[in-house]
């Protein structure tokens, strides 16, 4: 189904948050054990909305998040790349108001860009 | 009368559970449309040789789903894979680990067919808990 008024607005409350930049702190916050090295290991960093998928009241954003890997991460010494990490994020906005949000990294593809040899 | 959205969460849900839990990997050819487009695994044999894979490494590997959106023809998952390492996995010799990693999975959906796939996974948390970290 088509987006509804009401969808509309709870996707633009989810895009205003993601790229508002005093966000950004929350953005790198998830519950994964290694997320407290990612602002570390990752520098020059900029985000940016790849897709946004929205049903009732749960708004799921994918959002790329670019970088350079400057510092040690996951023990992978820094090889100064340029890297595109994805993050998957879901909210739940209630009448264009973020009630809650939880976020999540996707390594996997992550792990390939920064490890010289395959594990 | 069911929504596009409720019809193709039908479906991928069904999906994830033949071919993902009870590892019955021809039915990949009953539920993927003949002009599939596997983002992640090449093709749908590299799909069906990575399932393989996986279970040969993890024989008791258990998918659980634990959210879903869907808009349109799009269904994105949230899951959970768990399991024990007890064969080769990426070259490395069974550790009798277990694994409960956190995985998306992004489908479209057309006509009852899945036609495209793309996942996506923590693997940095899953070799921290093959390696018993």
């Amino acid at each position: 189904m088509a987006m509804n008024a009401l969808e509309r607005k709870n996707v633009e409350a989810v895009t205003a948050f993601i790229e508002n930049e005093a966000n950004h702190g929350e953005l790198y916050r998830t519950d994964q054990f290694f997320a407290p090295q990612i602002t570390e290991a990752f520098t020059d960093r900029s985000c940016a909305v790849d897709e946004i998928l929205i049903q009732g009241d749960k708004v799921t954003a994918r959002i790329l998040i670019t970088g350079t890997h400057t510092g040690s991460f996951a023990g992978n010494l820094p090889t100064g790349k340029a890297v595109k990490v994805t993050q998957f994020r879901e909210f739940r906005v209630v009448d264009g108001e973020i009630i809650e949000h939880r976020g999540w990294f996707d390594t996997g593809t992550l792990l390939h860009q920064i490890q010289a040899v395959k594990q | 009368m069911k929504t596009i959205e409720q019809m193709n969460t039908e479906t991928v849900t069904a999906f994830i559970e033949d071919f993902w839990n009870r590892n019955d990997l021809n039915s990949a050819d009953q539920y993927l449309s003949d002009d599939y487009q596997e983002l992640s695994y090449h093709s749908k044999e590299g799909l069906k040789q990575f399932a393989a894979n996986i279970l040969a490494a993890f024989p008791d590997k258990r998918y659980t789903v634990e959210d879903i959106i869907a808009q349109e023809e799009k269904v994105l998952v949230r899951m959970k894979v768990k399991g024990t390492h007890k064969g080769m996995f990426f070259g490395n010799q069974p550790t009798g680990h277990t694994i409960d990693v956190t995985l998306y999975r992004q489908y479209r959906v057309f006509d009852g067919k899945i036609a495209e796939h793309r996942g996506w996974i923590d693997m940095v948390t899953m070799w921290s808990q093959i390696r018993g970290e």
